[in-house]
């Protein structure tokens, strides 16, 4: 056997670049995500964690290595049956036309239902359940153009979890929002972690990574990714060298607080 | 909790009710017209004046038919390219095949004006190598996303096609074949007969058939193509099969009808004011609604004054005046 069972994603040897002919983004990047883990990679603007997080979805290609979900090559997976296994939150999304937040959050059953079929009275019934979890079943019928950022944040987060996925992907989930929704964000965060989905997220926000990740990966541009504990990642010299201004890390409250610059 | 099943039951009658509109807009269209005398034929008339009945079976029978296709595939197609391509202002006539299409007939016209099938058949052809020219384009462009690359390529299949069109009207005999030419440009009904519906039904019930029955997967593809991809649809290979199905549908109506504008442009936004965006409503709605906009079009076209009037031109004026009526009113808020 060359994969282990608690090992849900794996990337084996993964070289990405934009153009053949560019120095490569990552070059024979080798990451075990475990089972049920919280994984956070982190790292500086342009330093590819959005494109990290698309090759693991298999929205791009890598160039050479491989990327298996639960052992298995992902370009080999069919499309409906990677939708259940995975699920992406974007940071936002394009929406020409006036959806209803719950016609919107039902298209996450896509992957459940055959291609000439709609979505049933169950697949309702678990889209106002979802919409009740994360605290919004009150939108149900407004129109997701007119919803706030922080709204729109949420609903996309539903949509992900009516797709029931085992690996969930979030690109900078707290990003531009206020402090009170920043902490839904993370009570929700926080209850699908204690749930068992593997969660795979990229911030910006080191204090979104101290409170929830088992794993870290710092991202430097251009050089090989580091993975390691949250303890042994977020500390002040790895992160001064990763976006290159001063660090000092405090403990209060029980809680590790980053302060950037002198 | 939210009334589902209200709404639904509601939604159930409304349908039915449209569909009931529909079946007696086109028996009233069966009964509309200038024989024996302006208005509409009594049936104590049909079943004493055998001309007025043959005049229903022969010719307002399969205009009406035609009128219902006509509409049905502009809206359906409408809505699928507007979703698909994440615009709301396009309209069939993008991608190169109405202009395609209407060299075509052009042409047909130039080189073997009397023979009656030459002209819907080069409609179809080059309608149809407008959308595979303005797709191969789209290839090539390296510019913008994949929906501006096909729209940006649909232009310039466009702009090409009308300027060759320009060049065959001014080859034309201004007496004969350039009159020819400018009314099938403005689109009309008028060669509507058997032998029309027989060769317009087939492609359009099929690919109608085909689209009405993946109605709820269309939404996906007006998402980002990363976020339908992540949903389990494969983006790319949707879209083309459901713009080349579009395309099929309104290239069999428009090489019997010739350019009908505005109907593809508009009745999916009076759909999706009605509905709301999600395109299992919205696509049936739109197909119900396009079928009886141009049926009183074409009754308006055939019946008004003693000459008829250009069905392109009545859907354009009509249309555009809803457009502006629609866009100007206050939004509704959305209900379920």
């Amino acid at each position: 056997m060359t994969e282990k069972t608690d090992i849900v994603v794996t990337l084996d040897d993964v070289t990405f670049s934009w153009a053949a002919a560019d120095i490569p983004l990552f070059e024979k990047v080798n990451l075990n995500f475990p089972n049920g883990s919280t994984a956070c990679l982190i790292g500086p603007n342009g330093s590819g964690k959005t494109t990290m997080m698309e090759l693991i979805l298999g929205w791009r290609r890598a160039v050479s290595g491989s990327i298996r979900l639960e052992g298995r090559t992902i370009s080999s997976i069919p499309s409906r049956e990677r939708g259940r296994m995975m699920a992406l939150v974007p940071q936002e999304e394009r929406l020409p036309f006036s959806y209803s937040v719950l016609e919107y959050v039902l298209l996450g059953r896509a992957p459940y239902l055959p291609p000439l079929a709609a979505p049933g009275k169950p697949d309702r019934e678990l889209a106002l359940e979802a919409l009740d979890r994360v605290g919004i079943v009150h939108l149900s019928h407004r129109a997701v153009p007119r919803l706030s950022g922080g709204e729109k944040r949420m609903v996309l987060i539903t949509r992900a979890l009516v797709q029931e996925p085992r690996i969930l992907l979030l690109d900078e989930p707290a990003n531009h929002l206020d402090p009170a929704n920043r902490e839904r964000v993370m009570d929700i965060l926080d209850n699908l972690k204690s749930s068992g989905i593997t969660l795979i997220i990229s911030s910006h926000e080191p204090d979104m990574v101290t409170r929830l990740a088992d794993w870290v990966i710092l991202l430097h541009a251009g050089r090989k990714p580091v993975m390691g504990s949250s303890n042994a990642m977020i500390v002040p010299e790895k992160l001064s060298e990763l976006y290159g201004v001063k660090v000092k890390i405090i403990e209060a409250e029980g809680r590790r607080i980053i302060l950037w610059g002198k | 909790m939210i009334p589902i099943i209200e709404n639904r039951s509601r939604r159930v009658l409304r349908n039915a009710g449209l569909a009931a509109a529909l079946i007696a807009v086109f028996t009233l269209s069966l009964l509309w017209g200038r024989y024996p005398h302006v208005g509409f034929t009594s049936l104590s008339v049909l079943s004493t004046d055998a001309l007025a009945r043959a005049l229903v079976w022969n010719i307002r029978l399969p205009r009406a038919l035609i009128a219902v296709m006509l509409g049905a595939s502009l809206a359906a197609a409408g809505t699928i390219l507007q979703t698909v391509l994440g615009n709301p202002l396009v309209e069939p006539g993008l991608l190169g095949v109405s202009q395609g299409a209407a060299f075509g007939a052009a042409l047909a016209i130039l080189l073997a004006g009397g023979v009656y099938w030459s002209i819907p058949v080069s409609a179809s052809v080059f309608g149809l190598s407008g959308l595979a020219l303005s797709w191969f384009l789209a290839r090539k462009i390296r510019y913008g996303g994949s929906i501006l690359r096909l729209v940006l390529a649909g232009v310039v299949v466009s702009a090409f096609f009308s300027s060759g069109l320009g060049v065959l009207k001014y080859l034309a005999d201004p007496r004969s074949e350039l009159p020819d030419i400018t009314f099938w440009l403005m689109g009309g009904l008028t060669s509507a007969d058997w032998p029309s519906v027989g060769r317009t039904a087939p492609p359009v019930i099929l690919t109608l058939a085909l689209t009405f029955l993946v109605r709820w997967r269309i939404n996906l593809l007006a998402l980002d193509d990363r976020s339908a991809f992540a949903l389990g649809s494969n983006p790319g290979r949707e879209r083309l099969a459901l713009v080349v199905l579009s395309v099929i549908a309104v290239a069999a109506v428009t090489a019997t009808a010739g350019i009908i504008s505005w109907v593809g442009l508009l009745v999916p936004h009076v759909a999706r004011k009605l509905e709301g965006a999600d395109t299992a409503r919205s696509l049936p709605l739109s197909m119900i609604l396009g079928a009886m906009f141009v049926l009183v079009c074409d009754d308006i076209a055939r019946g008004l004054l003693t000459g008829e009037i250009p069905l392109g031109l009545l859907t354009a004026l009509g249309g555009a005046l809803l457009f502006a009526l629609l866009m100007t009113r206050e939004e509704r808020p959305l209900k379920g």
